[in-house]
């Protein structure tokens, strides 16, 4: 496998009327990565992943998938498969159509799609469920014959908008480990949209987070998590308590910082931005924090304080 | 409520049915009766008029012309439906619901008004009066119903079907031939369905339009000049009765059923 990437976006924008969606985006996405777009709704994330399986056009930038250049590559023509909101699962079809329908698109020879609609069953658990109607099926096996039927094509990209938001939490989890699984196993590139932050932490190997139509940050969720690059992204992923502060001394090893209340704090210097402006923030997360007895000897960072409310 | 008031409630509501339905189910009563004067007391039972019917090659004619007027206005009618309800669904421009409005407004329009505009049009554009003008007519009186039937069948269908199948590598031809057709077939034979009976039913346009070919209804009315024909056209309504009822009640069926399929709701009706 070669390493230039699969996908390249460059400078990618659209705007609908005067409401601009996506601005500017340029984005490397790896070959055989989990991939996924996170933000609030209403910030570009599915603008883009639509723009990246030909159902919206550009208003201008380029994208390029597997080295060649999309635009004005219609939807039916790219090496792309999608897996949709709500499934789109064919309601007057079986299981089996369903799964063989974009396979009877691209003239696979019968024998053929018979034998590769039973291997896409049985990847995604369903093996011996072709003959079934999908008002028979559950949401979770609605979603794998969705899965089956856009991987049986072998895209060199599967793009998922929004696959668990209409499962319930905990079959959700037990998806999120299942595709987890299928990625890896089938080596696609997956690209995922999401408004749900914990879900890109636990599918993904890189995360770009959108607000407003901009990527604010690009990480492995390990790096967004410990340093997000804003305080808008550090408020996005997970939970953070934010603290004003002054800078007072910046070493090569650290920077120490003075907040209100808490006396100063030295912060390693991989947690710290390069240029501190006169009155940084600075934010902790909650798992951080260890509460002592007081009188307790506490080395290195501790403030005191009184704990007013306790919620388990 | 009290047991007077609602006691009231249901001779009210008896009386109204009585009213409605009464004349209607006289009809049938009538065309079995052995009997030309249709009065009661009934004095026998006989199924003559049905069997007459059979030897009048004038009724057989406009039955065929009817058969033939209901048949192809049906067919346009739900053509212009399909591609209306389509349009009006799918994408959202200006002057649409200025557009939706004067498509149903036929609904409301009086027939008679209808009528005389086309038979005006028609004669000054020099085109002699056939079974085609009628056609014309009923096009435009079914069209309305047919929007409204197809429209419910679109607004089912989710946008995510046609990019899903367009995704897994159909053109927009086939996506539409594949998906959305087979998706709002159950809509397409109600409206089918509904605008041949209201065409074959209809009676001022067929009249007014008519030349030398007429239709069912138009040589019905021919006929109740004739008092010793009348039990005959009580026979003949019958059967008219019968056939509007049993198509009605199958174009509701494949409708609801075809909202079902989409996981719709049943209870709320166009008509």
């Amino acid at each position: 496998m070669n390493n230039d990437p699969i996908i390249r976006i460059n400078r990618v924008r659209k705007s609908f009327g005067p409401v601009c969606a996506v601005s500017e985006v340029t984005l490397d996405i790896a070959p055989g990565e989990f991939f996924t777009l996170v933000g609030p709704s209403g910030c570009g994330k599915t603008t883009l992943l639509r723009m990246l399986a030909g159902f919206e056009t550009p208003d201008g930038g380029s994208i390029r998938i597997d080295g060649t250049s999309m635009i004005g590559v219609p939807a039916n023509k790219r090496p792309t498969n999608m897996v949709f909101q709500n499934y789109a699962v064919f309601p007057h079809m079986s299981v089996a159509d369903n799964i063989a329908y974009g396979l009877r698109a691209a003239r696979v020879a019968k024998g053929e799609i018979i034998g590769r609609v039973e291997e896409a069953l049985a990847m995604v658990g369903l093996a011996g469920y072709g003959a079934r109607s999908p008002a028979a099926l559950s949401g979770g096996q609605r979603q794998r014959v969705a899965l089956a039927r856009a991987l049986v094509l072998r895209p060199k990209v599967l793009l998922l908008d929004e696959p668990m938001s209409a499962l319930d939490k905990k079959l959700r989890e037990q998806m999120q480990v299942e595709l987890r699984t299928l990625q890896r196993t089938v080596g696609v590139t997956f690209v995922l949209v999401t408004h749900d932050q914990e879900e890109a932490l636990i599918l993904s190997d890189r995360i770009a987070v959108m607000f407003e139509g901009r990527i604010a940050q690009v990480a492995t969720p390990h790096d967004l998590y410990q340093r997000p690059q804003s305080r808008e992204v550090a408020d996005f992923i997970g939970v953070m308590n934010f603290l004003s502060a002054h800078a007072t001394v910046s070493t090569p090893d650290g920077m120490t910082v003075e907040i209100e209340g808490l006396g100063q704090v030295t912060i390693p210097r991989s947690q710290a931005p390069a240029n501190l402006g006169d009155d940084p923030v600075v934010g902790i997360r909650p798992e951080m924090l260890t509460i002592l007895q007081d009188g307790t000897h506490a080395a290195g960072r501790s403030a005191r304080g009184s704990l007013v409310d306790l919620q388990y | 409520m009290s047991i007077r008031s609602s006691a009231l409630l249901s001779l009210y509501v008896g009386f109204f049915l009585i009213f409605l339905y009464a004349p209607t189910l006289l009809l049938p009563l009538f065309a079995f009766n052995d009997s030309t004067i249709v009065a009661f007391p009934l004095s026998g039972f006989t199924t003559a008029w049905f069997a007459g019917l059979l030897d009048v090659p004038a009724l057989h004619e406009a039955t065929i012309n009817s058969l033939a007027v209901a048949l192809t206005s049906a067919v346009l009618a739900t053509c212009l439906g399909i591609l209306a309800a389509r349009a009006t669904t799918r994408y959202r421009f200006r002057l649409m619901h200025g557009m939706l409005g004067l498509i149903m407004l036929p609904m409301v329009l009086p027939e008679m008004i209808i009528a005389v505009a086309f038979l005006v049009v028609i004669l000054h554009l020099g085109f002699s009066l056939s079974l085609f003008s009628i056609i014309l007519g009923h096009v435009l009186l079914c069209t309305p119903f047919s929007v409204a039937i197809l429209r419910t069948a679109f607004q089912g269908l989710d946008h995510n079907y046609e990019d899903a199948s367009t995704d897994l590598g159909y053109s927009r031809w086939a996506t539409f031939r594949l998906i959305i057709v087979p998706m709002v077939l159950p809509g397409v034979v109600a409206s089918l369905l509904i605008s041949f009976t209201i065409s074959l039913d209809e009676f001022i346009i067929a009249f007014f339009l008519s030349g030398t070919e007429t239709t069912l209804p138009v040589y019905i009315w021919g006929q109740l000049r004739f008092p010793q024909r009348v039990p005959n056209v009580l026979a003949l309504g019958t059967l008219l009765l019968a056939i509007s009822l049993g198509l009605m009640i199958t174009a509701e069926f494949f409708r609801r059923r075809g909202l079902r399929k989409l996981g719709l709701s049943t209870q709320e009706s166009v008509l």
